[in-house]
């Protein structure tokens, strides 16, 4: 086999592996879309078929009509939101000390934080709920809002420290020299260049506290404060289970992620940093 | 412009001693190179003086104000950066800009500084370019007008040169020097390239183990080095220091006999404190070794031959002892031949052995 004969043979060896993980891994959303619009009449009786031999949007209209779906969805935007931001506020300030600064006890710190991340949040459920139920944030979106931010920080710290870490020092000591404060050339040099860290770090944590389930469930029991996934709980019945508008509401639950990623895809770009140093 | 006085400065990291005590008074519109090998603190001199780290002990003076506790911002100096430390995500004209802008200049002066200071440097073409667009020549450029159009007290180079190639770098050493010419602006110049201190510098300090060795203009360095260090680390290729005696001349009271390599190379004046033994250093610069034509002289058997071009090195062997010289003559050697050295006594350096002290003559 001659030398042209086996590049080609790795490239599409590569792109036939490349799009069996890409199968692989858009299949249950596939599946979640194709479910959404068959018809419940068809959903057993028409066997294992790729696509339904009619559609149709009865389970949309009513998830939205009928269900406290409209309720349990703004309730996840509010949280996922709050705690994404809040996140990345804390994450950023702490990011950026540990990147920069060297002081007494910072070794500890990253220790501990780094021990809370090793314990499964089943563990604390209950001394968390007795913390919060006196403090009335039990059944409360703050409630939440404080617990993921506080399960959300320390792994978004590490990730923010790491994009600082990956900006040269020289930046921002050229800027004091040039006459900015430390604030200054942190605002206006080196978060310019974290962007993509940043954008990154918001997705991290909206999307981890967008489908977070078990806080959700085990802190609010009212509905007027569940969030989407522990809604989604309520198309399982005692004898049945509503796939469609299961599945319905799991679609529309998709699109503020989506758009999310889409607003901030274009700061995931990365290669901001390239010709700020020697090269 | 300013001068900037430097009184018993030290700096230690931890217990870890990096500066042990420089003093060094740089004139007004002075051009000063810190010179040194890796680690021996001359960039933490001049992060010193730009208020990037804090200063252990001591005190740093620019004009007649103490800057120790001011904060880089406050100091007026500028700094260009071996890695440039161009902002990226800014044009060549927002990189100029910044300090200015930073600092309340109005936009009309502003638009003239940059303008002034783009067309002195060649940039008027890339001023809205973004730094990645630009080669590392053009890059230097925008660094060194990043500093020059704020007019600062002082300017400070850290090691600026040392990511360009070697035509590219003496191009910038010629253009540096030439700004300097026409700006007179009191410059520290960091570098561990010593032709690029010995070619830029009014004064040379040598630095080594956080302590300045020597302190001078060049030419005062290569020819009068105050120790081993110096003597070794100034001058390219570097001076021969060879194991040598010295002897009581009978001839002369007030002159010594300096063997090498059990050959007597001749006599020098007798240094003012000689070591019991007689052993010492004896240094002479590789281009001072001529090569003999008879029979007398130091015996030395050629091991290697450099062609630079311009002339050549010969790498010797002579009495145990390896040994350099420099020519431009154009000599036929190779490996193995037998050459006579003459050396001028008047040419050598001696160095006591433990302390490397120069040993002078009375």
């Amino acid at each position: 086999m001659n030398h042209r004969r086996q590049v080609r043979l790795y490239w599409i060896l590569h792109y036939a592996l490349l799009a069996l993980f890409v199968v692989f891994a858009l299949f249950p959303l596939y599946w979640l879309i194709k479910v959404s619009i068959t018809p419940n009449d068809l959903l057993y009786s028409e066997g294992v078929r790729l696509w339904p031999s009619h559609m149709t949007f009865a389970h949309y209209v009513s998830v939205v009509r009928h269900t406290a779906f409209p309720l349990f969805f703004r309730n996840s935007v509010i949280v996922a939101g709050c705690t994404s931001v809040t996140s990345t506020l804390i994450a950023t300030a702490a990011g950026y000390g540990f990147s920069r600064f060297s002081f007494r006890g910072k070794f500890l710190i990253i220790g501990i934080l780094m021990v809370t991340q090793m314990f499964p949040p089943v563990m604390i459920v209950a001394p968390i709920f007795r913390l919060l139920s006196p403090l009335g944030l039990t059944n409360s979106l703050t409630g939440l809002v404080i617990v993921y931010t506080a399960f959300n920080v320390p792994f978004a710290t590490f990730l923010m420290q790491s994009f600082f870490d990956a900006v040269p020092r020289d930046l921002e000591e050229a800027a004091m020299i040039d006459g900015a404060t430390r604030f200054r050339a942190f605002r206006s040099i080196i978060l310019p260049l974290t962007l993509p860290g940043l954008a990154a770090t918001l997705g991290f944590v909206f999307t981890a506290a967008w489908s977070e389930l078990l806080f959700a469930l085990m802190l609010n029991s009212s509905s007027d404060a569940s969030t989407f996934p522990v809604g989604l709980l309520a198309f399982v019945s005692k004898f049945s289970v509503d796939f469609g508008q299961m599945m319905a509401a799991g679609v529309l639950a998709l699109l503020p992620v989506c758009a999310f990623f889409l607003l901030i895809q274009r700061h995931l770009v990365q290669g901001l940093t390239a010709g700020a140093v020697k090269g | 412009m300013a001068a900037i006085s430097i009184k018993g400065v030290c700096k230690q990291y931890g217990n870890v001693p990096v500066l042990r005590g420089i003093d060094l008074e740089i004139r007004d519109g002075e051009f000063i190179v810190l010179v040194g090998p890796s680690g021996c603190g001359k960039s933490t001199l001049l992060r010193l003086i730009a208020g990037l780290e804090e200063i252990t002990t001591g005190e740093i003076r620019v004009g007649d104000r103490v800057i120790n506790e001011l904060a880089p911002r406050e100091r007026d100096l500028a700094m260009v950066f071996q890695s440039y430390a161009l902002y990226p995500h800014m044009t060549v004209r927002e990189n100029l800009r910044f300090g200015l802008s930073l600092r309340g200049v109005s936009r009309e002066r502003m638009e003239s500084l940059v303008q002034g200071v783009s067309e002195k440097l060649g940039l008027t073409e890339l001023l809205e370019r973004k730094p990645r667009q630009l080669s590392g020549g053009q890059r230097q450029r925008v660094a060194m007008g990043r500093a020059i159009v704020r007019e600062p007290k002082a300017f400070l180079f850290d090691e600026p040169l040392s990511n360009l190639d070697a035509r590219l770098r003496e191009q910038m050493r010629y253009e540096i020097r030439r700004l300097y010419h026409e700006l007179r602006t009191t410059s520290i110049y960091v570098t561990h390239d010593q032709v690029e201190a010995m070619t830029m510098a009014d004064r040379i300090v040598v630095m080594n183990d956080g302590i300045a060795q020597q302190i001078g203009p060049p030419q005062e360095l290569y020819d009068n080095p105050a120790n081993l260090f110096v003597a070794g680390f100034i001058g390219s290729p570097a001076m021969n220091l060879l194991q040598a005696t010295v002897r009581e001349d009978p001839s002369a009271n007030d002159s010594v006999t300096v063997m090498i390599g059990g050959e007597n190379v001749g006599s020098v004046p007798r240094p003012a404190a000689l070591p019991a033994n007689g052993r010492v250093i004896a240094g002479i610069r590789p281009e001072r070794v001529a090569l003999s034509a008879g029979a007398g002289g130091v015996r030395a058997e050629v091991d290697l031959v450099e062609a630079t071009g311009i002339g050549m090195i010969l790498h010797l062997k002579a009495g145990g002892q390896l040994l350099k010289i420099y020519t431009t003559d154009r000599v036929k050697f190779t490996a193995g031949d037998r050459v006579g050295l003459r050396i001028d006594p008047q040419d050598l350096l001696l160095f006591e052995i433990d302390s490397g002290r120069r040993l002078r003559p009375t």
